[in-house]
């Protein structure tokens, strides 16, 4: 599968969660779906849903940014740091309300992720 | 001296011993001769000794003649009785038997002269004795042979069962047949004719069970071999083969259907309709089929239906009970945990009965199944033991299910359950009481007033009726009893349902609302009797006069705490799952989150005032979001809106949805 593939497949699957969390009013169920989706994985595959989430944190206000920045913390996803810190760097120059403080986010999560594979 | 004693007898001596005597001489002429050592002959003078001897050989004569009967023809024991091998067997005995006879016949003859008539009479019947053996062993031998012909014909025939695939073998497996049978009609000594028809009979029963035997392996190879054969086998015979193979062919092709049909997914939203059933019939009905096949597959619809049915109601009782053992496994979890395999198979009834278990902890009873259950249980006993009992499982709490799976177990096994027994018992006294009242127990309103008969109010209670507002019932003076609408009056013995107890709590979150902001309000002057249940209208009432309440606190400027205009508040309130409640302590809350205007409602309260998704769970954590910090870091604060009524929950509280993340610095847990 290729990259594209797998990114309509990912992109397809985050609106089917998004979705059942909005008809049980709970937004969680997104990032849990996610996870679970994850969790099923191989190796190569990670790689690929790695690149997908990074991309995520370019997200806007629907949540998608808001799962990726989970995602990353939570599986450390060590390839996103550049999105991570190009995120950052975005939302200082944007007029985001509170961009400071997800710009602050997301550099404290890259920084994390490089200080473990330092 | 012989022929002398022979005329000595003369005229008087009885006419079968004298005709003995002369087949006596024609067989043995030199008999009887005195032996040296034998005893002098008696006197032929003595017309008496005469006489006595002839009586006694011919007494002789007649045992011998039964003796010799008995071995041959007794229906029970004699040779004629026997056949086959057992026959040919019993001949080899027979001779030394038949001797052992004869020699007994003789020693009891008294004296030469009873000797002499016994003697030559006995071996005239050894005589017509052995004729018979003969013809018996001849037809001992024909009947072996015989059978030895049918059992290699037979093994022939299983062979050509066994070999139907293979010609070559086949046709010398006939060629056998008919070599056997024309040698038995050698034997035998039939006619060619005869000969003939039984070689072809003997051909034609070969290939015909080869073919049959095929039939039931392969069907084309059956028609391959008919064909083949076609001209071996009895055209009766093959009429027959015609027919079976033509009915296999049916029921295979019915079977390949059944197997469609059976693949045909259930959908765990409603039981399968036989409509979905004869449309897929029809798909694979070929354009030639007879009428008969037409109807045989409406019939296999039919049946296929019933029997999808019959497995999507045991998967849905199988679903209950799995969901039931998961959340005794996970007693912390949620709905969302289930699969969802699992929870699309639940029924709303299931449902509710699990919403019971997440609040209370225990399953409670439905009134009305219970009632249902308990008729049955008493009045159709064996429609009783047949009932799917896994399905009412979560409708039922665990007494009543362990009582309910007895008496089913009692019946269905013929058993005496003394406290089913008792119980029946019971149930018909009260019954029939009630009927003697003119109160129909069968009548639906009858079972939504449970009998307590302990409490003879209670069974002419009677739910209140639909129906005009009580006189006096916006005077405030008067005190009110009961719900009017369709309140519903307890009669004890069974627990509320989820809906009830929903209700209640719903009615008493209103009413301390209401308390809170109009102590001395109207609405709380109301008195109902013990076990009185609000009905849908009564909470609706309440609900409404706390609004009314809110605002009327509001214009005379005495603001509550959890004001519905959140966009002029400083805080509302997100609730939550606990085990999110972590994620958004690091993470913010998502965009997408909902709040509400207050935080003073229990789990239960929440689910029903923000008609929550009755599948959801039941919030267990609080957050308080800073309206203000949101403000003055830019945010847009939505405005709240009525939750209206959906899911089956009433509604009727505020909520807010954030378009947007909000840090975790603007959230704090307050439970």
């Amino acid at each position: 599968m290729t990259l594209e593939e797998f990114r309509d497949e990912m992109n397809a699957y985050w609106q089917s969660a998004a979705k059942e969390a909005e008809s049980l009013k709970d937004p969680y169920i997104t990032l849990e779906r996610v996870r679970a989706l994850y969790g099923k994985f191989d190796a190569d595959e990670r790689r690929l849903a790695d690149q997908v989430i990074a991309e995520w944190t370019v997200g806007g206000a629907d949540g998608r940014r808001w799962d990726a920045l989970a995602l990353i913390d939570e599986l450390k996803i060590v390839s996103a740091a550049p999105a991570l810190r190009e995120l950052a760097s975005r939302l200082v120059r944007g007029t985001e309300p509170a961009a400071a403080h997800w710009a602050e986010r997301a550099t404290r999560i890259a920084d994390d992720l490089v200080r473990r594979t330092s | 001296m012989v022929i002398n004693n022979r005329r000595a007898l003369g005229p008087p001596v009885f006419f079968c011993l004298k005709g003995i005597l002369e087949m006596a001489a024609q067989i043995f002429p030199t008999v009887p001769v005195a032996q040296a050592a034998a005893a002098p002959w008696p006197d032929d003078s003595d017309q008496f000794s005469i006489r006595i001897d002839e009586m006694f050989a011919r007494k002789l004569d007649t045992e011998f003649a039964a003796g010799v009967r008995g071995l041959l023809h007794d229906p029970e024991t004699g040779l004629s009785s026997l056949s086959g091998e057992a026959a040919l067997e019993a001949i080899a005995g027979i001779y030394p038997a038949l001797e052992a006879l004869r020699q007994r016949t003789l020693s009891e003859a008294i004296g030469p002269r009873q000797r002499a008539l016994v003697e030559p009479a006995i071996n005239t019947r050894l005589d017509w004795a052995a004729g018979a053996i003969g013809r018996l062993a001849e037809s001992a031998t024909v009947e072996v042979d015989d059978a030895s012909v049918a059992e290699r014909i037979a093994g022939l025939r299983q062979d050509a069962e066994t070999s139907w695939h293979d010609p070559a073998w086949l046709k010398k497996l006939g060629r056998t047949t008919v070599t056997e049978l024309r040698w038995q009609g050698e034997r035998r000594g039939w006619d060619e004719a005869e000969t003939e028809t039984r070689a072809r009979a003997g051909l034609s029963d070969l290939y015909a069970s080869a073919v049959e035997a095929a039939i039931a392996k392969d069907l084309d190879g059956a028609a391959s071999l008919l064909a083949h054969a076609r001209e071996a086998i009895d055209p009766a015979r093959r009429e027959t083969i015609d027919h079976r193979l033509a009915r296999a062919r049916e029921n295979g092709f019915l079977r390949e259907v059944d197997a469609a049909l059976s693949a045909l997914p259930l959908d765990p939203a409603a039981p399968p309709a036989l409509d979905a059933f004869a449309a897929r019939t029809v798909e694979l009905t070929p354009n030639d089929a007879t009428d008969e096949v037409r109807t045989r597959l409406g019939e296999l619809a039919a049946h296929a239906q019933r029997r999808a049915e019959r497995q999507w109601h045991r998967r849905q009782a199988e679903a209950g009970i799995e969901a039931l053992d998961w959340l005794q496994r996970n007693p912390t979890g949620s709905w969302l945990g289930l699969p969802p395999d699992l929870r699309d198979w639940l029924a709303p009834d299931q449902v509710a009965g699990l919403e019971t278990l997440l609040i209370d902890g225990r399953l409670r009873t439905d009134p009305d199944l219970f009632e249902r259950l308990d008729r049955e249980m008493v009045y159709e006993p064996d429609d009783f033991a047949d009932r799917d009992l896994d399905r009412q499982r979560l409708s039922l709490d665990d007494q009543d299910h362990a009582r309910f799976a007895g008496a089913q177990k009692a019946v269905a096994d013929g058993a005496t359950d003394p406290a089913f027994a008792c119980w029946r018992l019971a149930r018909l006294g009260i019954d029939r009481a009630l009927d003697a009242e003119g109160i129909d127990t069968f009548e639906p309103e009858a079972v939504q007033v449970p009998v307590d008969p302990s409490n003879a109010s209670a069974t002419q209670a009677g739910p209140a009726d639909e129906g005009p507002t009580p006189p006096f019932a916006d005077d405030p003076n008067i005190v009110r009893v009961g719900g009017g609408s369709n309140s519903t009056r307890r009669g004890g013995g069974h627990p509320l349902t989820p809906f009830e107890q929903m209700r209640i709590v719903s009615f008493q979150s209103a009413l301390n609302a209401i308390r809170q902001l109009e102590p001395g309000n109207r609405e709380l002057s109301y008195i109902a009797p013990r076990g009185w249940v609000p009905a849908e209208r009564d909470v609706a009432r309440v609900q409404e006069e706390l609004v009314r309440a809110r605002q009327r606190v509001a214009s005379s400027g005495n603001s509550p705490s959890s004001s519905n205009d959140a966009t002029a508040s400083n805080e509302a309130f997100h609730y939550t799952f606990r085990r999110v409640q972590p994620l958004i302590e690091a993470n913010g809350l998502r965009a997408g989150s909902y709040a509400t205007t207050t935080s003073t409602l229990s789990p239960l309260q929440a689910h029903i005032d923000l008609a929550l998704p009755p599948n959801r769970g039941l919030p267990g954590a609080i957050f308080r979001i800073d309206l203000n910090g949101l403000r003055g870091a830019g945010f847009e604060i939505p405005v709240p809106t009525r939750v209206t009524r959906s899911y089956g929950m009433p509604g009727g509280g505020h909520e807010m949805q954030f378009p947007y993340d909000i840090p975790p610095q603007y959230l704090k847990v307050i439970k």
